[in-house]
């Protein structure tokens, strides 16, 4: 396999990825149009046998022109497409001359009942005579457009009168970018004394169009003076032998040519619109997050709960830094402590009585104890109606956003093959199993404010940690477990020397010596109380919503701006890729033979 | 000819009226009354009748594609030196008019020409600037022959070259101009562009010539040549869609264009007026046509057509106008009757069943006779002492300011509210895809902006209408049921005082946990306790016609505030355009167009 045909592959493959994520947005008419126009041209080109393919060179122009007299000149045969003075327009159906043995080589990529065909001594070359593209004839244009579409080389044609004429501008700048081009004015013999102001004003709108017209591939002939040497000229660029080589790179450059014409610019700056807005929302509905969260957490009853937290925190962090004796009296304090909060902050959650409520309270509250947690849940529940209407508005918006930006909702998928999945259960368990699930699904589900739990968790652990280095430094450690020490220290000391004497001590010493050492540990735990409470620190509200950067409610826009941006990328990489390799073949086919290619990007001004 | 001018005069009147009336109607409904097909026309034309002295004056434009050679025709025809047959395309950028020299006055060509700012012409070259698209640069010259009127023979820009700007130039003077020189090059009188453009001057002109210029003489004899073009013209107009149309006077545009006299000149290195030649031989010269134009009769005609044009167009216009507006009343009244039914269903949802027990207790209380008020009071004194250990320990907990008990009624009205503001544009943007999308009236930004101002406000306190109405029901009931009466008058204090013994053990014990269940006996939630409150005391009746009051009154007060509060933000361009498009005077102007068209029909006949 050729390296060509490698890159050909490549490209078709990422042409067709794209069309895929255009898809995806295929109620943007910008990349619905790119999607049709990249299938069209991944699908379009036929590449096998390229070097049998004679060259298709097509003329396009306005009714009266002259294309076929051009035609008939340059075949040398004055009546091979018929020609007339007053009567417009003159030609309806394509001519193509070619010889017998390219006429093989056209079958594969023309329908050639459409046309008729003549025969001619051309060698890989097949000329095509077209209809007009300005008159009143709809037809006539749509022949010309098929045959245009399937053309390698063409050849714009038209007379001074009819240069500067909108309707054929835009068919030109309409093809400009997909092929290959020579241009012809007629009639010079009109025009002896301006003939080369002509010329200037023709070059002028040439390169308005993007190309840059010389003397090899513009000319200005008259077809009653074809011994001219601008004639001479134009009919040994038309017809002259071309190598097999090249002529085989030029699949490649039409397939390349429908790829650029597919990625419109303008769809790149619709979908970098699309991009910003998204972008800017995103932003804009994060920061009302954050904000409501940080609304909610101020007010009094969160204030207050996040108080305690912080505290309690610091009570877990006194266990660990004081140590030793003390530790014990701590420990069991967190975990009844733990009871009480967990109680107290589940009535403020509540508001109100109900049996059910009590009974979870309780259950709740019990977990709290055995596993030492705090139940930080609790607060983020604690914050409020207004802060969850706010969240479901939220989610409102982004859904109505995307719904405006024509973008499809990414969780439809997700919830329909959840629901799949469950009815599927629901089939093998007779029913039963989907009951369960859908009653599980109901506590498992995630409330919006869960997010915010893990951040404001880490963050009293660490204003707790803060607070306890700076509370319980080594002194407190020392002096708090000081007479404890002393009174175990007593203890042992006694014990053991009268274990040494064999002299055993009654069985009440060590009763006694246990209330005495309990009683050693109470100046010192009322210390690490007084300190405790003596604590102020407060979460600094501000900087934890700020943690929030992802927040779940705009979870839709964001997955939205992804997939935006991955169509973004495709698109750029796949243009960047197409005008490198347009380039490359661009020098390669540098020849007169194969005329010229608009450096125009299609769609700007 | 008199008769002319009476019947110009006729239509003078109605149209100014007409174009009065139709612009307020078309401004207002946003649409701009120059898109109306014909509006301009008749604009101008009767603007410049009113402004005629005592010999009408004519205007006749050359109009055709770049090339056709109409500065080297308006040039021989008028002796003006503008530049014309050079190789530029186009060639003319700006119009040029020739006036006689009696017209030789810019306030009077201003008035003649409305909408153009006339300049007189100093260097033929300005023609080639294309600077101010209103601008008419204007010359004198010496009309031959012409007499009985004063005729302005005009040169515009093509309508096909890539200056797309000089189209609307040309556009402008042919609503203008009453008679219109066709001209076209061999090559191009089969253009769908130029084709198209002849439609438009058989619609809008009064009189129309046709001339081919530069017929090639080498291909034979030039009158030939250009026969055989006017024949294939001719030819394919009769199958085009568009010359079926018909004038004011009833022909088609297919037959007028067929009347109308057809020319050719051959091409020449020196053009001369003398080459123009009418292709029937027996038909007078161009000359002697401009020479022999009938004013009034011209005049008319070019008035009719426009007139036409534009009474078509404005009963078009008033057709839309009414199908919008029929639009805009349907969507107007399925979103208020939407709203309405939102407003029930939230007031259907929340009765306050508490609020009932109150009333029913404080009727029969107000109702009690000494000797039970005797018994209740110390039950009086603890419940009132109790209250107040409640609102210390409330104190304690931090509870400052008071927590009345309608308060959860209100918290679930505004989260029905809340919902009821999120859905129901969604209803809507899905019953009318087109006002979806970031400019469309229900866009999501719209849609959130009128949630977040709805949501600082809060509902109407309920009015107490249904309270009063209420209390009546309970004073009947109360005579028919005096043991109940006097049992719910006492029972209560008893209730509460118990409750406040059970809130005491519980403040030490359990520091409040409990508290909330004295609430309870207080006010019943919406379900069972209430329900089961008024079956024992044969109150259900009385509860049920309280419910229903309560219910339309609810629903009464939520409706107006939706409307008000959020609906008239969100929907304002809907129920604003809805009043506009109402108060038009749409009949009217419906009338007017109607008498235009009779009147057209009565000159069209003259």
């Amino acid at each position: 396999m050729n390296p060509g045909n490698l890159q050909v592959q490549a490209l078709k493959e990422k042409a067709g990825r794209l069309a895929g994520f255009c898809d995806r947005f295929s109620t943007w008419p910008e990349t619905l149009r790119a999607s049709l126009r990249l299938r069209e041209a991944v699908g379009g080109i036929e590449f096998d046998r390229p070097e049998i393919r004679p060259v298709l060179i097509v003329f396009l122009g306005g009714t009266g022109v002259g294309k076929s007299h051009l035609f008939n000149l340059l075949l040398d045969r004055p009546n091979a497409s018929e020609v007339s003075s007053a009567v417009r327009p003159c030609t309806s159906k394509p001519k193509l001359a070619c010889s017998l043995r390219d006429r093989s080589g056209l079958q594969g990529f023309l329908d050639l009942d459409t046309v008729d065909l003549i025969e001619a001594p051309l060698e890989g070359v097949v000329l095509a005579d077209c209809p007009d593209i300005d008159s009143v004839d709809q037809a006539n244009r749509e022949r010309t457009r098929r045959l245009v579409h399937a053309a390698d080389i063409v050849v714009y044609v038209t007379d001074p009168e009819k240069r500067a004429n909108f309707a054929i501008h835009q068919e030109v700048e309409e093809w400009s970018s997909r092929k290959r081009w020579y241009f012809v004015l007629t009639k010079a013999d009109y025009w002896p004394k301006e003939k080369e102001e002509i010329r200037a004003d023709f070059d002028k709108r040439l390169i308005e169009l993007g190309f840059s017209p010389g003397p090899r591939t513009r000319f200005f002939i008259s077809c009653l003076e074809p011994a001219q040497p601008e004639f001479q000229e134009l009919r040994k660029t038309l017809l002259g032998r071309r190598s097999a080589e090249l002529r085989a790179l030029l699949p490649m450059d039409q397939f390349l040519g429908r790829l650029k014409h597919a990625l419109d610019p303008a769809l790149g700056k619709g979908i970098e619109a699309n991009l910003a807005r998204l972008r800017e929302v995103e932003a804009q509905l994060d920061a009302r997050l954050r904000n409501a969260y940080y609304q909610a957490l101020r007010q009094s009853e969160c204030a207050d709960a996040l108080k305690t937290l912080v505290r309690e925190q610091v009570w877990q962090q006194a266990g660990e830094r004081v140590g030793l004796f003390l530790w014990l009296p701590i420990w069991v304090r967190n975990r009844f402590a733990a009871l009480g909060i967990s109680w107290s902050l589940g009535q403020i959650l509540m508001g109100r009585a109900s049996l059910f409520g009590l009974v979870g309270l309780g259950l709740s509250s019990l977990l709290a104890m055995l596993r030492g947690h705090l139940p930080y849940k609790k607060v983020a529940a604690a914050l409020g109606p207004a802060f969850r209407q706010e969240v479901e508005s939220i989610r409102h918006f982004v859904r109505l956003k995307l719904e405006d930006l024509k973008i499809p909702l990414p969780t439809e998928e997700k919830e329909e093959s959840e629901a799949h999945a469950q009815e599927k259960k629901g089939w093998g368990l007779m029913g039963v199993g989907a009951a369960f699930e859908s009653i599980a699904a109901q506590f498992r589900k995630k409330q919006p404010e869960d997010e915010i739990i893990a951040f404001l968790r880490a963050d009293l652990e660490r204003l707790g940690e803060r607070a306890g280095r700076k509370k319980f430094g080594p002194m407190v450690a020392v002096l708090g477990n000081l007479l404890p020490c002393v009174a175990v220290g007593d203890i042992l000391y006694r014990a053991a020397s009268g274990w040494i004497a064999h002299e055993y001590l009654p069985w009440n010493f060590y009763g006694m010596a246990l209330l005495v050492f309990l009683g050693t540990l109470l100046p010192g735990f009322l210390w690490v109380m007084q300190r405790v409470w003596s604590t102020s620190e407060v979460p600094d509200l501000k900087e934890l919503v700020e943690q929030v950067r992802e927040p779940e409610a705009t979870q839709g826009l964001r997955s939205a701006r992804i997939s935006v941006e991955e169509l973004h990328r495709e698109f750029h990489g796949l243009l960047e890729q197409t005008s490198q390799t347009r380039a490359i073949l661009a020098e390669e086919l540098d020849s007169p033979l194969f005329g010229e290619v608009s450096r125009k990007i299609p769609g700007s001004v | 000819m008199n008769q002319h001018l009476e019947q110009i005069q006729k239509l003078s009147k109605l149209a100014g009226e007409f174009l009065a009336l139709g612009e307020q109607v078309a401004l207002a409904a946003g649409v701009s009354p120059a898109t109306l097909d014909g509006w301009e026309g008749l604009r101008k034309r009767h603007a410049a009748f009113l402004q005629q002295g005592e010999k009408p004056v004519l205007v006749a434009t050359l109009y055709g594609p770049t090339g056709a050679g109409k500065s080297t025709v308006f040039r021989m025809l008028t002796g003006i030196e503008v530049p014309a047959g050079g190789s530029l395309r186009p060639c003319s950028m700006s119009c040029a008019a020739a006036v006689p020299g009696s017209l030789d006055d810019p306030v009077r060509l201003a008035a003649l020409f409305p909408d153009s700012r006339c300049v007189k012409l100093v260097r033929p070259e300005d023609i080639r600037n294309s600077d101010d698209p209103a601008k008419l640069l204007y010359a004198t010259y010496q009309a031959a022959h012409v007499s009985g009127i004063h005729l302005v023979l005009v040169d515009v820009p093509d309508f096909n070259a890539v200056e797309k700007s000089n189209w609307d130039k040309a556009h402008h003077m042919l609503e203008r101009a009453e008679v219109v020189l066709f001209l076209v090059y061999p090559n191009a009188y089969a253009d769908d562009r130029v084709v198209e453009e002849l439609i438009r001057c058989c619609r809008k002109s009064a009189r129309l010539a046709y001339l081919i210029t530069m017929v090639p003489p080498e291909a034979g004899d030039p009158r030939e040549e250009a026969g055989k073009i006017w024949n294939d013209l001719l030819k394919k107009a009769g199958g085009i869609q568009g010359f079926q149309q018909r004038r004011s006077t009833g022909e088609s545009l297919f037959d007028f264009l067929r009347e109308s006299q057809a020319f050719f000149s051959p091409r020449s290195a020196v053009p001369a007026l003398d080459q123009i030649q009418p292709i029937d031989p027996t038909r007078p010269s161009l000359l002697s046509l401009l020479a022999g134009l009938e004013g009034e009769k011209i005049l008319l005609s070019g008035l009719l057509e426009p007139a036409l044009g534009a009474a078509r167009a404005v009963d078009n216009f008033l057709g839309t106008l009414a199908s919008r507006l029929e639009t805009l009343r349907l969507r107007d009244e399925a979103t208020r009757s939407e709203i309405k039914q939102w407003a029930q269903s939230i007031a259907h949802h929340e009765f306050p069943a508490g609020r009932l027990i109150q009333i029913t207790v404080e009727e029969a209380k107000r109702r009690r006779g000494t000797f039970l008020r005797w018994i209740s009071k110390p039950f009086e004194y603890l419940s009132n002492g109790g209250k107040k250990i409640r609102d210390l320990a409330d104190w304690l907990k931090g509870n400052r300011g008071d927590a009345p008990p309608l308060k959860e009624r209100e918290a679930l009205e505004r989260s029905r509210l809340h919902e009821a503001v999120l859905q129901l544009p969604q209803r809507w943007r899905g019953a009318w895809p087109d006002l979806v999308g970031e400019e469309g009236m229900l866009s999501a930004s719209r849609c959130d902006a009128a949630l977040r101002e709805f949501e600082k406000l809060s509902p109407p306190a309920p009015g107490v209408d249904w309270e009063s109405e209420a209390r009546k029901d309970l004073e009947t009931w109360a005579r028919e049921n005096k043991t109940k009466s006097w049992f719910l008058a006492t029972v209560p204090e008893v209730i509460i005082s118990a409750s406040t013994a059970v809130l005491v053990v519980d403040l030490f014990i359990t520091g409040g946990a409990f508290t909330a269940i004295a609430l309870a006996s207080g006010v019943a939630s919406v379900g069972g306790i209430g329900l089961k409150f008024f079956e024992e005391n044969n109150l259900m009746s009385v509860a049920r016609a309280a419910q229903e009051r309560w219910k339309i009154q609810r629903a009464g007060e939520l409706d107006p505030y939706l409307n008000s509060a959020w609906a008239d933000r969100l929907l304002e361009r809907l129920r604003s355009s809805r009043a506009l498009l109402e108060g038009l005077p749409r009949e009217k102007l419906a009338g007017l167009s109607r008498q235009i068209k009779e009147q057209v029909k009565e000159g069209g006949a003259a």
